[in-house]
């Protein structure tokens, strides 16, 4: 039997999965991850949907935030440790958004959740604090240091980063 | 020109929207139902724990009592007797002489050790859950039985344990009909060499240690029977009769005289303890009542309890003589009492002179169960010894509670850490 509430839900996906897919696959990296994390984030909304009283979606994002850097947590422990992690990438892609996504794919989770909120989700530094649950300044430490990997990593990025740092 | 955060747009604008599966909704709501399970069994395994830890620490006061190193030579009489919760149970019953015998609330069979002050709770055989009696030198225990009282033969009896050897006789409780009866009282002699029991209208002799009974049939129900050493039983059957060894019961002859019977006035009375030369008999009375009752020279004597004491009277149950004058009594004295509830009481009986009579109470906190005390333990009262009535058995050591607590702190944890585990790998 379909409740009220499973209805709702039901509407809240189809209407805006495809925006929690793109924060998703911005943080991830991966579509696979992405899937899941999204997928994950919205069994855990479930669980407590009848206590969400503000926005779903709201909910749902900081879900994904905290449960990516979590599931990195784990694998760290599990898969083997980065290789030539300052290293910079190999050959510039013409293409200047695979270039980017590469260069996001060699941040750690935190760093990467930190650039998403910040430039993707135009979130400020206080309202990042929030979401992640860190403090205002760490928040600030953690984007000057990813975006100094950035240019480290990408070079030829340089000039949009510089543009943000 | 580029700037980061139209880059990370154009990156996310080319991500297809990805599937999502149709059963979310389903998975939420058993994922939501595992972890309300979780909890709820977090909960009762940490209720579990820290009940755990207050039985252990429970008992350990009950473990105090029975774990006193302390021997005392002889043995004594505790001054405290306490009805403990369940004991672990003994089915070795060579224990050692004991102080004190009573059947607790928890349904055991508690046997005190003369020398230590212990508890034991023994495993009796076919024991009936009703009737312990220890005998006036704490050597042997009596109680009644429901089960074989011959090899194959299944009946009513009384059993007798030897407490130091273990060994042990059973004997059949039967009527003049041969039909089974449960033994209601018993009374031991102040020798510890002879017992009597009564059942219905039946009255049965045991000499201790011959394996033997002897029984007589009267014509009314029996409410109260005791022996003296030489063996004669002295019963209730409207008025006391006689039973000496080898001869038929007669009207009671109380030091040369018939008794004077105008009827029982002491309906109250439920149970007698034969005084070591068998002239006087102290009676047991369940309810509270002003006085002390005997039954001596052919008659019966109220002995008046002292009423700034018990302004309201007192119920007293005899338990056994320390001299031919001095009684020991379980004494239940009500609200309002100089000394309220269950205690010892060590008085003069009526066959001393009055202006003799002395009245000292030598355990005040005591269980209110039925006991059965070995007198012989007190010490003489000639001013010769310097032994106190009863022994204080101290507490041993206080035990090291500290790993308890730490074992009951780990378990918390480990059991809060189980369910961070559960918890995670339910949700991915």
């Amino acid at each position: 039997m379909t409740t009220s509430d499973e209805t709702g839900f039901d509407e809240f996906v189809a209407a805006r999965s495809a925006a929690l897919s793109r924060t998703a696959y911005l943080l991830t990296g991966d579509h696979h991850l992405a899937q899941d994390l999204v997928q994950a984030a919205l069994v855990q909304a479930v669980r407590h949907w009848r206590r969400i009283h503000t926005s779903p979606e709201a909910y749902v994002r900081r879900a994904m935030y905290h449960q990516n850097i979590s599931w990195w947590r784990r694998r760290k422990i599990a898969e083997s440790p980065l290789e030539s992690y300052d290293g910079a990438v190999p050959p510039p892609d013409t293409d200047l958004r695979l270039t980017l996504d590469q260069a996001l794919a060699r941040l750690t989770p935190k760093q990467r959740t930190v650039l998403v909120l910040r430039f993707y989700e135009d979130l400020t530094e206080v309202e990042t604090a929030r979401a992640l649950g860190l403090s205002t300044s760490t928040v600030k430490s953690t984007t000057r240091q990813s975006l100094a990997r950035l240019r480290t990593l990408a070079p030829e990025l340089a000039e949009l980063i510089g543009a943000d740092a | 020109m580029t700037d980061l955060r139209t880059s990370l747009h154009r990156v996310a604008d080319a991500v297809d929207p990805l599937p999502v599966n149709d059963d979310l909704w389903q998975r939420g709501v058993a994922a939501r139902r595992r972890g309300q399970a979780l909890v709820v069994a977090a909960v009762v395994a940490i209720i579990a724990s820290v009940t755990w830890s207050a039985v252990l620490l429970g008992s350990d006061d009950r473990e105090a009592r029975t774990a006193s190193g302390e021997v005392v030579e002889g043995g004594a009489i505790p001054s405290r007797i306490v009805d403990p919760a369940d004991l672990e149970p003994e089915s070795d019953l060579a224990v050692g002489r004991a102080s004190v015998a009573f059947a607790s609330s928890g349904g055991q069979a508690i046997v005190v050790t003369a020398a230590d002050g212990s508890y034991h709770a023994l495993e009796l055989p076919d024991w009936d859950g009703e009737l312990v009696a220890l005998s006036p030198d704490g050597s042997r225990l009596a109680w009644t039985v429901d089960g074989e009282v011959a090899p194959g033969l299944p009946g009513r009896g009384l059993a007798i344990v030897d407490l130091v050897t273990g060994e042990e006789t059973v004997h059949a409780t039967a009527g003049a009909d041969g039909d089974f009866l449960t033994a209601q009282q018993v009374s031991w002699a102040s020798g510890s060499q002879w017992l009597t029991w009564s059942g219905g209208a039946t009255v049965g002799r045991i000499p201790v240690g011959s394996g033997e009974t002897e029984t007589y049939g009267s014509q009314a129900d029996i409410v109260w029977t005791a022996i003296d050493d030489d063996g004669t039983v002295t019963f209730d059957e409207g008025p006391p009769q006689q039973w000496p060894v080898g001869g038929t019961p007669r009207s009671a002859d109380i030091d040369g005289n018939q008794l004077a019977w105008g009827g029982n006035p002491y309906e109250r009375i439920d149970g007698a303890v034969s005084s070591p030369t068998g002239n006087t008999f102290a009676l047991s009375t369940s309810e509270p009542f002003p006085a002390a009752d005997f039954l001596t020279s052919s008659r019966f004597e109220e002995r008046p309890l002292a009423t700034d004491l018990y302004p309201d009277g007192a119920a007293v149950r005899p338990l056994g003589w320390a001299t031919d004058t001095l009684v020991l009594a379980q004494v239940d004295a009500p609200e309002g009492s100089y000394v309220e509830g269950s205690h010892l009481a060590l008085f003069t009986a009526p066959n001393t002179p009055e202006q003799q009579w002395t009245y000292r109470v030598v355990a005040r906190e005591v269980t209110h169960q039925p006991l059965s005390v070995a007198v012989d333990l007190l010490p003489d009262l000639d001013d010769t010894s310097s032994q106190q009535l009863t022994y204080d058995f101290p507490a041993p050591p206080e035990r090291d509670i500290s790993w308890i607590i730490g074992l009951g702190v780990a378990a918390a944890i480990a059991v809060l850490m189980a369910v961070r585990w559960l918890w995670r790998r339910l949700l991915g």
